[in-house]
């Protein structure tokens, strides 16, 4: 009887073996799929010989709607180029996790995206397009954050950001509210919704458990301290001999939104999502996110009147300013296998109409030139501050590579008590020398 | 086993004795597991050399040049505030969790060793966290210590008070999240001791009350040391775990707000992929490896010692 | 008296230990934009949230997934650690208690300082994505504690029946598969339960190795549910409860072996 038993578990163990050695989960799948089925590993040509389909593999940081929209415009182009399959893949919050691997294993996908990191972090990795068609297209504000001094063109940037706080425009509008253009004035203007609404309504909302709207406020504000201002600490920034001590009225600030009853409660474990949906129901006036939350606040309350405005002036006589750079990207990995097939498939998100439907998912202008954005209802907001400057975001020009996750823990230390101020500029000015040096 | 007799009969015709003798040796058998030690060089210990190598360099955890740095990560390891916190709470997250889990587990089982009906039901009820992934347990969590929304908050409006964020805090975070671990996991230690507990012959615990022996005597005296070898067991493994504790605390706080709640398994995630400070973090890893070793095998031994056999 | 407190002690314990899954279950039945209490069971059932889940997650896919690379480790996790076990439960010589320590030493290790060259060995295998490459990663890490339960186990069937069937004319491994193997059988039951549930929940593996969609599993599934779908709780939440399905009805029919087998090999270890 036992001899059966283990016969039993031998032959399952033998045909559970017989089964992965094929490794092609491809005879599983199910009808809804929408998965190409998965080759084994390709073989190394780089075009297939008639017939023999190339898989290549593609990944996005985006989620949601937008990489619907991608995936969407990856089985249009399969349909256009049936030797070419498309492995899609969007795998959220883990994005990098997975990008920062595969680059130690080397191990990269065929295309990926970039996510504002094309030339510091992805650089040596990134094939260069300078010679694709659309190439002498690129529209004069995002050129800059994807060429460099040689011509090397690293990724097409398919759309670019065009970011400021966004707010609740019902919200300022009940409480007779300006859109406040310098940081006095955003304090002004939290104190007479506080006490209009006599504390029922957050004047900024922020989503601090996710830790990137902490950094999202450091980077707006970096910018208004140091860069947009004249004279300004650019340079210094740039050669390393910047006085951090400067830069500790940020984390005072952001402290003083939460000591003055400015931000939410559970400033430190709401998510993201939350802030979207305080907004849309009234429960706050802004944040510091960008066009994406209005997006997402609809989703919760189809009547949210979203608005953008840039971000304010933090010293005398400066202007507001948009903060930019590359949103949504593509980048080709340049030893990749399928070098030919990889080009066609980003060559296919530089047309015109693809562009304008992937920059209208996220509101955003294009990053081509010569393609017309219909930004909806933030055309208004767009067409108000036309003139104002756009600088790319402060930490992926500024900031040595890694340094956003560490403004985002000291705001968070900041806002939960762990640290003063001066003990988060400390921090930030000891990893700042670290990073800077091993780059 | 007639093929290998058979077998062993014909080549014994060639080397005779000898196969035979190595087939009855204990040594031959010391070839069965071989293919484990294969398989620990190849895709534990292969893997962790190069981990350890890491710890000497200042490497950023994706870019192909790196250099050596020597005992710089450590050297910071031990100068940094930052780094006793997370020692501390992965120290509350290992020892806490054991301490909570082992001591309800007992409790439960004891009250579920009698004839209680229904105690099957109840047994289930208890166990049946463990099986959710902790991922998820972490999720579910989420939806109680929620502040907007969340089952505890809503509990406190009813009654008429503020609502308090309760994973904002640091150190409330930190327990809380031993709690939860705590609740997930005390099913195990509850089995565990239920069957040493059924394992103890009724006559010893009759004889000793026909002597007059207190209910506490009898707990003390004959049941906590027949219970020994469960207790090595169930905290041997509870300690190991807790040290290690991961998924709970990412999907609760992701060890904030700030760096509050990281215990030192998260911390080293965090500075590998986030951080960018692979060196580190493979210091850190080397750290918890020790740290955890040393709670383990003291424990072992601790509690071996007391061990009496049947 | 005792009786009486002991039943409400019990009554008590169950309803706090069936709270979160009362609260999962109430949310997964919402909708989201349904904004009462989570406490209050909605007065509809919104078994769309359940539906959509399994279709836009592919959740049907993924629970297959799971269940190929689970049956397929486990059987190889138990027979290699049964072979494992055995000699270094029966003789321990210096050289054999080495290797014991340096097997549960491998529960010490932390996952992630192995992960990136345990990532470039699988790579250089070409194993990304394929489920043998996750099977045999999966059950190295698995074997620490298979070999504990097992060494444990074996040492308490008496080494008399071991020196019989040497007698009796059997060398050392016709009387491990006629006479050890046989008696594996309860504690075999529980590692089973054991090791499918780690397999199961898996996650921190598969994120890195299972790239392909076709091939993941689960947990992965899931966690990219969630943070895809954070402000949708109610979706994220039946998710989260057809994920726990498969296991939960697994324990439920093989809970008495549990109990049993646990008994056996951890008591008497």
């Amino acid at each position: 009887m036992s001899r059966k038993l283990y016969t039993l578990l031998g032959l399952v163990l033998i045909l559970s073996f017989a089964l992965t050695a094929c490794g092609a989960p491809a005879t599983q799948a199910t009808p809804a799929a929408t998965e190409a089925p998965a080759s084994t590993e390709a073989p190394a040509a780089t075009e297939a010989p008639a017939g023999e389909p190339i898989t290549i593999s593609v990944m996005a940081n985006r989620i949601g709607t937008q990489a619907e929209l991608l995936e969407q415009l990856a089985r249009e182009f399969e349909q256009e180029n049936p030797g070419i399959k498309v492995e899609f893949s969007a795998p959220g919050s883990d994005y990098e996790k997975l990008m920062k691997i595969k680059m130690a294993a080397n191990d990269l996908p065929d295309v990926f995206a970039t996510h504002g990191w094309a030339k510091i972090r992805y650089g040596e990795f990134l094939l260069d397009l300078r010679d694709q068609p659309w190439a002498t297209q690129l529209d004069a504000a995002i050129k800059p954050a994807v060429t460099d001094d040689s011509g090397k063109v690293y990724v097409l940037p398919i759309d670019q950001e065009k970011t400021g706080p966004a707010f609740n425009a019902d919200i300022l509008e009940q409480y007779g509210v300006e859109v406040p253009l310098t940081w006095t004035d955003f304090m002004a203007a939290c104190e007479t919704i506080k006490t209009g609404s006599e504390g029922q309504v957050d004047c900024v909302h922020m989503g601090g458990a996710d830790s990137w709207p902490v950094g999202q406020y450091y980077d707006f504000f970096s910018t208004a301290l140091a860069i947009s201002p004249t004279p300004n600490d650019e340079q210094a920034l740039l050669d390393g001999t910047y006085d951090w001590s400067k830069y500790t009225v940020l984390s005072e600030n952001l402290l003083d939104l939460k000591t003055h009853g400015y931000l939410n409660e559970d400033a430190l474990t709401a998510k993201y999502t939350d802030a979207a949906a305080a907004l849309a129901e009234g429960k706050a006036a802004f944040g510091f996110y960008g066009p994406f939350i209005c997006e997402e606040a609809l989703k919760t309350n189809p009547d949210f009147n979203c608005g953008i405005m840039p971000i304010p002036a933090l010293l005398e006589g400066d202007e507001p300013t948009f903060a930019g750079g590359e949103l949504t990207t593509w980048g080709i990995w340049k030893d990749s296998q399928h070098i030919d097939a990889a080009i066609k498939f980003v060559n296919f998100f530089a047309r015109p109409e693809n562009v304008k439907a992937v920059a209208e998912s996220n509101k955003a202008p294009a990053g081509l030139s010569g393609v017309k954005v219909d930004a909806g209802y933030l055309t208004k907001y767009y067409d108000q501050y036309a003139d104002l400057r756009t600088f790319t975001y402060f930490d992926r020009i500024y900031l040595p590579n890694g340094m956003w996750d560490v403004l985002c823990k000291n705001g968070q230390d900041v806002l939960a008590g762990g640290a003063t101020p001066e003990q988060a500029t400390e921090n930030i000015a000891k990893e700042y020398t670290r990073l800077r040096a091993g780059e | 086993m007639d093929i290998l007799r058979s077998f062993k009969n014909n080549i014994g015709k060639v080397r005779g004795n000898q196969l035979k003798k190595f087939f009855d040796s204990p040594g031959s058998l010391n070839l069965m597991y071989i293919p484990a030690l294969f398989m620990f060089s190849v895709f534990v210990y292969y893997p962790l050399a190069q981990g350890v190598k890491f710890s000497f360099t200042n490497w950023n955890g994706y870019s192909p040049d790196y250099s050596l740095v020597g005992l710089e990560n450590y050297r910071y390891m031990f100068t940094d505030t930052r780094s006793y916190k997370v020692i501390l709470n992965t120290l509350i997250y290992g020892l806490g969790s054991t301490l909570f889990q082992n001591a309800l587990g007992l409790a439960y089982a004891m009250l579920l060793n009698t004839n209680l009906k229904g105690r099957v039901i109840v047994r289930t009820i208890v166990y049946f966290p463990v099986i959710v992934a902790p991922l998820i347990m972490g999720y579910v969590f989420y939806f109680i210590f929620q502040y907007d929304g969340g089952a505890l908050n809503d509990i406190l409006l009813v009654l008429g008070k503020e609502p308090i964020d309760w994973l904002g805090n640091g150190p409330r975070a930190v327990w809380l999240i031993t709690l939860v671990n705590t609740f997930q996991y005390m099913g195990v230690s509850m089995l565990i001791y239920l069957a040493g507990l059924q394992a103890i012959p009724k006559e010893y615990l009759e004889a000793a009350e026909i002597d007059g022996a207190s209910g506490f005597y009898k707990f003390l005296h004959i049941t906590l040391p027949l219970l020994m070898p469960a207790i090595t067991v169930s905290i041997v493994l509870n300690i190991i775990e807790g040290l290690k504790l991961f998924d709970v605390i990412i999907s609760l706080t992701n060890g904030g707000p700030g760096y509050a709640s990281h215990s030192l398994s998260t911390m080293m995630s965090d500075l590998f992929f986030a951080g960018q400070n692979a060196g580190f973090a493979a210091a850190l890893g080397n750290l918890m490896f020790a740290i955890i070793s040393f709670f383990g095998i003291t424990s072992l031994s601790f509690l071996r010692r007391r061990e009496i056999d049947l | 008296m005792k009786k009486a407190i002991s039943y409400l002690a019990a009554f008590l314990i169950s309803i706090v230990h069936l709270i979160p899954f009362y609260i999962l279950i109430n949310l997964a039945l919402k909708t989201r934009q349904d904004t009462n209490s989570i406490w209050i069971p909605p007065d509809y059932l919104y078994i769309e949230n359940f539906t959509n889940v399994w279709t836009q997650s592919h959740l049907g896919l993924a629970l297959l997934n799971d269940l190929i690379i689970t049956v397929c480790t486990v059987a190889l996790v138990i027979f290699v650690g049964v072979f494992a076990a055995y000699p270094l439960a029966r003789f321990p010589t210096r050289w054999n208690n080495a290797i014991y320590t340096l097997s549960v030493a491998t529960l010490i290790v932390p996952a992630l300082t192995v992960l990136v060259p345990l990532y470039k060995l699988v790579v250089d295998l070409r194993g990304i994505s394929t489920y043998w490459a996750m099977v045999l990663v999966l059950t190295t890490f698995f074997l620490p504690t298979v070999i504990f339960l097992y060494t444990g186990f074996i040492r308490t069937i008496p080494r008399e029946l071991d020196e019989a069937a040497l007698i009796d004319g059997c060398n050392r491994y016709e009387t491990f598969f006629r006479i050890i193997f046989p008696l594996l059988k309860p504690v075999t039951a529980s590692v089973i339960i054991i090791i499918m549930l780690g397999v199961w929940n898996d996650y921190r593996f598969s994120l890195f190795l299972l790239q392909k969609r076709s091939v993941q599993t689960a947990p992965l599934v899931l966690s990219q549910f969630f943070s895809q779908f954070q402000n949708d709780l109610p979706l994220a939440a039946a998710g989260s409860l057809l994920s726990l399905i498969p296991m939960a009805l697994l324990y439920l029919f093989l809970q008495k072996y549990f109990v049993s087998g646990l008994a056996e090999g951890a008591v008497k270890g």
